[in-house]
């Protein structure tokens, strides 16, 4: 495995960002600040770049991770609920703090094992609530798959 | 299979077994078992018979034990609405977002309910979200104030503000008494109605 750090990937693309939770979606569509909080010990938030992976075919992929609650429990299912789009560019040059000194990358991490060519991470200076709050405002509106 | 099998200890007239997950997406459905409503949510059921209402902690799936009035006070801003969200999170199981999340912690639900029961009734209705760390994040969007504080795994809170007047504020996770934070007070002071 290669130490390397990844290709940022170009400003003039486009990332999508799958949601699955319904507690990250506010009533009009936009989206709380918890969807880009990363789990434990991870800096890294998982997106699709849309130039690989065209918005339907990401929708294809998250309809493929759906999986209902064995107990049918449906607080406890996945379901698919949209992507969200953000501009990679828009995304390296806003600053996350004050003093304009972090910023976030968005790196290209593509998943064969997985067939999924398209993966990206977008890598968080810190794991702060403010860094969330503005990742969350330089992304749209839920876009439900049609 | 129902996910419950056995008897309330505390109230033997219903039945755990009796009761039937709900369908919905994002709700927990009410089913009716006998002449009561009854739902539940991983670790907690809520019977409703008549015009009593009672929450149960659920012991090992087996037996359920009534919660004190304490765990269902609802003083301060603390709602029916936010209480049921807090339940569905603390049901929540391992990658419930699709990417690796853990699940609510309920040390951090816990911390969640005391805030805001401490809370003036002067203050709107915060929405609430669990975060892929297992904390809860309770966040206010309103058109001139931002605020979202959070309560971790770790017992820790945080928060950001954003105001017109108060400019950004940034706590990162901290050991100590929320209540007492002056600059908390300031933001959530500004969301007053």
């Amino acid at each position: 495995m290669s130490d390397e750090k990844p290709e940022r990937v170009p400003d003039n693309e486009n990332v999508l960002r799958r949601i699955f939770s319904p507690y990250h979606i506010n009533e009009d569509g936009s989206l709380k600040s918890s969807a880009f909080s990363p789990s434990s010990n991870s800096l890294d938030i998982s997106v699709n770049r849309e130039a690989i992976a065209d918005f339907a075919a990401n929708c294809e992929i998250g309809k493929q991770e759906e999986r209902p609650s064995p107990d049918g429990n449906p607080v406890k299912a996945k379901i698919f609920r949209g992507c969200v789009r953000g501009n990679v560019g828009e995304i390296h040059n806003k600053h996350m703090d004050e003093e304009k000194s972090m910023y976030c990358e968005v790196l290209a991490t593509p998943d064969y094992e997985n067939n999924n060519p398209s993966h990206a991470d977008l890598r968080l200076p810190k794991n702060t609530r403010g860094i969330r709050k503005k990742l969350a405002d330089l992304f749209s509106n839920l876009l439900e798959p049609e | 299979m129902n996910a419950f099998a056995g008897t309330s200890t505390a109230n033997p007239s219903w039945h755990i077994d009796d009761a039937r997950p709900g369908t919905g997406e994002s709700q927990i459905n009410w089913d009716h078992v006998g002449d009561a409503l009854f739902r539940f949510s991983g670790i907690f059921a809520q019977v409703v018979s008549g015009s009593t209402s009672s929450i149960y902690s659920i012991i090992d799936g087996r037996s359920a034990l009534p919660l004190t009035l304490q765990d269902i006070d609802r003083t301060g801003i603390m709602s029916e609405k936010l209480d049921t969200l807090l339940l569905e999170f603390s049901a929540l199981e391992e990658n419930w977002d699709g990417y690796d999340a853990q699940p609510v912690s309920h040390f951090a639900i816990d911390q969640t309910r005391e805030f805001l029961r401490s809370l003036k009734t002067t203050i709107p209705e915060p929405s609430l979200a669990p975060d892929a760390d297992g904390s809860v994040s309770i966040i206010w969007d309103g058109a001139e104030t931002y605020l979202d504080v959070g309560f971790d795994p770790l017992g820790r809170y945080s928060f950001y503000g954003e105001d017109k007047d108060l400019g950004e504020f940034e706590l990162e996770p901290t050991i100590g008494s929320v209540l007492n934070n002056r600059s908390l007070s300031k933001y959530l002071d500004k969301l007053t109605v």
